[in-house]
């Protein structure tokens, strides 16, 4: 008799409150038809460094599996871009990867682009948006001491055909 | 008996509602009444581009697409003969005629509002005069030719 007693408070329990359950379901059902959780419409691209590194334009392309930073250099001198400490990465997608750009001199007052090559990644499709970590290793040739410098930049961008 | 009794019970008590639910259901397919007939008309860009107007016109089974958009970009940017796809709700082409030329450019300034029409869209099977219907817009620009963006929109409108 205990059983019966335990599975008429649980047919009791859903007869309740399934009602609830079931109009959850439905609102996000629609919600998600109309597309609320669609954020593609809502979220401008970005591509933020520091003051003395401008971001001045970027491109993340399926067609030819690449990404370009174009970064102005404000800092007041000539630098050398590092190659091995120059890295961009996907924090939320571990499979995401890419080529590094070379290493290359960076005069002071002007553009670099960056040409990041062969990159792949589960979301590297056309529309997605990602959120991208970009790591820029430099020193100052003229400097007494060359210490090498990163930068940090972040970029948000929509994927190109 | 008991049982019985109890099944009986639950229909007595709950069957004016599947009833109801049934009903409601049987008048709105009757009527033709669709959920999407009473939602309002919208037009939805990222930030970086403002939909001011809209238009999907379908005359014998051409159509045309007028936008009216803002460059909200806060740069100068160019569009090219190809810039503007419109895909139909599901995917696949609708077809149009290129915004331009062949091999044309526009500029389309900070702030500007531009009027842009796609005409000869021949891919407009169930796209009837009358009807809301849905159609995603893709628009390429660049500042520089070597980085191009891609901004997306939605347009939920009735053709006429």
């Amino acid at each position: 008799m205990k059983w019966l007693r335990k599975s008429q408070t649980s047919v009791e329990f859903l007869l309740v409150y399934s009602w609830i359950f079931i109009s959850v379901l439905a609102s996000v059902g629609v919600m998600y038809s109309f597309g609320i959780f669609d954020f593609t419409f809502s979220s401008p691209e970005e591509c933020d460094f520091n003051k003395q590194f401008e971001c001045e334009d970027f491109t993340l392309r399926e067609s030819t599996n690449i990404i370009a930073v174009k970064i102005r250099n404000n800092a007041g001198e000539d630098l050398q871009i590092v190659a091995s400490g120059t890295d961009i990465r996907d924090p939320e997608d571990a499979s995401f990867s890419c080529s590094g750009p070379s290493s290359q001199p960076w005069s002071s007052g002007t553009n670099v682009n960056l040409l990041f090559t062969a990159c792949s990644g589960s979301s590297f499709d056309q529309g997605e948006t990602l959120k991208l970590e970009i790591t820029v290793e430099y020193f100052a040739p003229a400097s007494p001491s060359t210490t090498d410098h990163l930068l940090v930049g972040n970029l948000k961008g929509r994927v190109v055909n | 008996m008991k049982r019985g009794q109890a099944a009986f019970e639950f229909m007595f008590t709950y069957g004016w509602a599947f009833i109801l639910i049934l009903s409601v259901v049987g008048i709105l397919t009757y009527f033709q009444t669709s959920p999407s007939k009473s939602l309002p008309e919208r037009c939805t860009f990222s930030t970086e581009v403002t939909c001011n107007a809209w238009q999907i016109t379908n005359a014998g089974g051409v159509g045309t697409l007028n936008l009216r958009l803002t460059n909200s970009i806060g740069d100068n940017v160019t569009l090219l003969d190809d810039s503007i796809t419109i895909l139909r709700n599901g995917g696949g082409d609708l077809g149009c005629d290129p915004l331009l030329a062949g091999g044309a450019q526009m500029q389309w300034g900070a702030g500007e509002t531009q009027t842009f029409t796609l005409s000869n869209c021949g891919n407009m099977g169930g796209y009837q005069v009358g009807q809301k219907e849905k159609v995603k817009v893709i628009i390429r620009y660049h500042k520089d030719p070597s980085f191009p963006h891609e901004v997306y929109g939605d347009i939920f409108t009735l053709v006429r």
